[in-house]
């Protein structure tokens, strides 16, 4: 399936509700468009995970999920159209890199493109890759599938710079040729190179969807969710966010 | 996709295939009576009328205990493999996970009663292996639904029903001695009705597992992945939990439960081949024939008094097996 030529579509969510235990999400109404890479971020246990298992058809929810004006199917990747790949890697620890790709016909040509390392990878278990190859192999599966919708949670985590800049790239890149993303992450440093819309999450509820440029404007709502204060960069591709030791939780100030 | 390399599977059940195929000739030509040379039973195979008729009947016996081997041997690694590939447990076993028991304590509650049609002894024997199972899988949840919680439940479980067989066994008198070599899994008592309908079961359990092939390889990616491309977990576990327990009540009613070999099975194919599920059980099925096999081989080598029963035998290939996974996957996350 080209993901290229599909129409820009809109995925809306119309009120949404879910309780995974004692944890309550939304209820949260929030459009998401094609061609665009949205972030979620939020304080752990914010319902950042708990949205991205919602769009993704995982969990029952109530309130509506539309995608392109249409209801979508209430199954686990609603009906064909979502990939997702989860923080930690779950896969099957003696199964194969190539086995993964195969069971899931992602295609190995696309995501050979974005790493021609990836053949090195094919032959190995699960078991014998670090925690960073592990992730790599899960994203360039989620990655290289055909599927129009894409949601990563932590997508950054256990990689080293050059595969968080390679990460950067793949999500530019298929937003660029249509795709929907939504991510799920903590490093507020890449928010500028990265997000082309911000959502932020705290106990289950929306504090914001902005674009990125306007997040100056709302530094002291996210550094008041989090509950700490913020460092500021100003570049010319926007401004960056890094954690700050004054006023960490314990300090005395 | 690359193919640089041979498809591994195919591989590995070539060599599975060979050491049958030695296997199978072995079980035709050795055994307490007379030692059949290979020759005779190789012309026994080609054209058995050549072969003279005391000879013929010795072989045809023994063909009917190395066929009931194979599918013992088929329906535990079966069994063993499916119930690793949906619990992601590397110790899943019928016999360890006490449904083996269950299917023995079926079979001796039927013949209790005096229901000693094959009929009987197979849905008794099913529908006990089903009740472990259940049990099981309920003891295994609430210790947390780790690996180790599933193992403790299966354990115990499993002693508590061989226990119950046990007892039932030493209730009935003079059938007794027959029985309780039967609870350590022995080819020794094989009958064709049984073969057949052990036969049937396992190639319909077979068909059915591999007709699904794909939806099960999906499990390799995860619970929620998995999910997200058609296979509910959920759905995934049930069916392959029930089609386990027809299998392992299948070999145990005709052959007695009989350890190891669900567990040892998977293992040498899982290391040697692929773990697409369709290539894992085929390879899986196929040692685990050879397991069944080489231990019935052995029990008839050593000779005695008594056959020796196959859990016996297979324990020593078991254990030992039991201690390499233990120690392989030390601080691996397969045992969280």
């Amino acid at each position: 399936m080209e993901v290229e030529r599909a129409p820009p579509c809109i995925v809306e969510l119309a009120g949404v509700e879910a309780r995974v235990g004692s944890f309550h999400l939304g209820p949260v109404s929030l459009a998401l468009e094609a061609g665009r890479v949205t972030v979620v971020i939020g304080p752990n246990g914010g319902g950042k995970t708990t949205l991205l298992r919602l769009i993704a058809g995982l969990i029952p929810h109530r309130g509506e999920v539309r995608y392109c004006g249409n209801p979508a199917p209430a199954t686990p990747g609603r009906g064909g159209l979502v990939d997702y790949v989860p923080a930690e890697p779950q896969a099957d620890p003696y199964a194969r890199v190539e086995e993964l790709f195969k069971v899931s016909g992602a295609s190995l040509d696309k995501a050979r493109r974005y790493f021609p390392g990836l053949d090195e990878f094919l032959p190995r278990r699960m078991r014998e890759l670090s925690s960073g190859e592990e992730k790599l192999v899960c994203l360039l599966r989620g990655i290289a599938s055909s599927r129009r919708i894409l949601l990563l949670d932590e997508p950054f985590t256990h990689l080293d710079v050059s595969r968080q800049a390679l990460v950067l790239r793949m999500l530019k890149e298929e937003a660029s040729k249509g795709r929907l993303i939504v991510v799920a992450m903590h490093e507020l440093h890449l928010l500028s190179a990265i997000a082309d819309r911000v959502v932020l999450l705290k106990d289950g509820v929306k504090l914001f969807d902005i674009p990125p440029s306007e997040i100056e404007g709302y530094l002291e709502v996210i550094e008041e969710a989090y509950d700490a204060s913020l460092a500021t960069i100003e570049t010319g591709a926007g401004v960056i966010l890094l954690p700050s030791p004054v006023d960490a939780p314990g300090g005395e100030s | 996709m690359v193919q640089s390399h041979a498809p591994r599977w195919v591989l590995s059940l070539s060599a599975a295939l060979l050491v049958l195929l030695a296997l199978s000739l072995a079980s035709m030509s050795i055994g307490a009576y007379r030692k059949v040379s290979l020759y005779t039973v190789l012309e026994y195979v080609l054209h058995s009328k050549r072969v003279p008729p005391i000879y013929a009947a010795i072989i045809h016996v023994r063909l009917l205990r190395t066929l009931a081997g194979v599918i013992v041997g088929a329906a535990l690694a079966f069994s063993g493999a499916s119930l690793q590939y949906v619990f992601r447990n590397p110790l899943a076993d019928p016999y360890i996970f006490g449904i083996a028991s269950g299917a023995a304590l079926g079979v001796i509650l039927s013949l209790y009663w005096g229901q000693a049609s094959p009929m009987a002894l197979y849905t008794a024997a099913s529908l006990g292996a089903i009740a472990a199972l259940a049990l099981v899988a309920a003891g295994g949840v609430l210790g947390g639904g780790t690996a180790f919680s599933y193992i403790v439940a299966g354990v115990g479980i499993g002693y508590l029903l061989w226990a119950m067989s046990m007892i039932l066994v030493l209730e009935m008198g003079p059938r007794a001695h027959y029985s309780a070599i039967w609870l350590f899994g022995t080819l020794a008592y094989i009958d064709s009705a049984e073969l057949r309908i052990s036969l049937i079961v396992v190639i319909a359990v077979l068909a059915v597992a591999l007709s699904l092939h794909r939806r099960y390889s999906r499990l390799l990616l995860g619970e929620e992945v998995s999910a997200i491309y058609g296979t509910p977990y959920r759905r995934a576990l049930l069916e392959l939990t029930v089609l386990s327990g027809v299998a392992t009540a299948a070999a145990t009613a005709m052959a007695g439960p009989v350890g190891f070999v669900g567990l040892v099975a998977p293992w040498i194919a899982r290391l040697t081949g692929t773990t697409l599920y369709a290539g894992f059980i085929a390879s899986t099925v196929v040692w685990g024939s050879s397991l069944v096999l080489f231990s019935d081989v052995t029990a008839r080598l050593l000779g005695g008094p008594v056959e020796l029963p196959l859990t016996a035998i297979m324990s020593f290939v078991g254990v030992p097996f039991i201690i390499y996974i233990m120690v392989k996957l030390r601080g691996s996350s397969a045992w969280r």
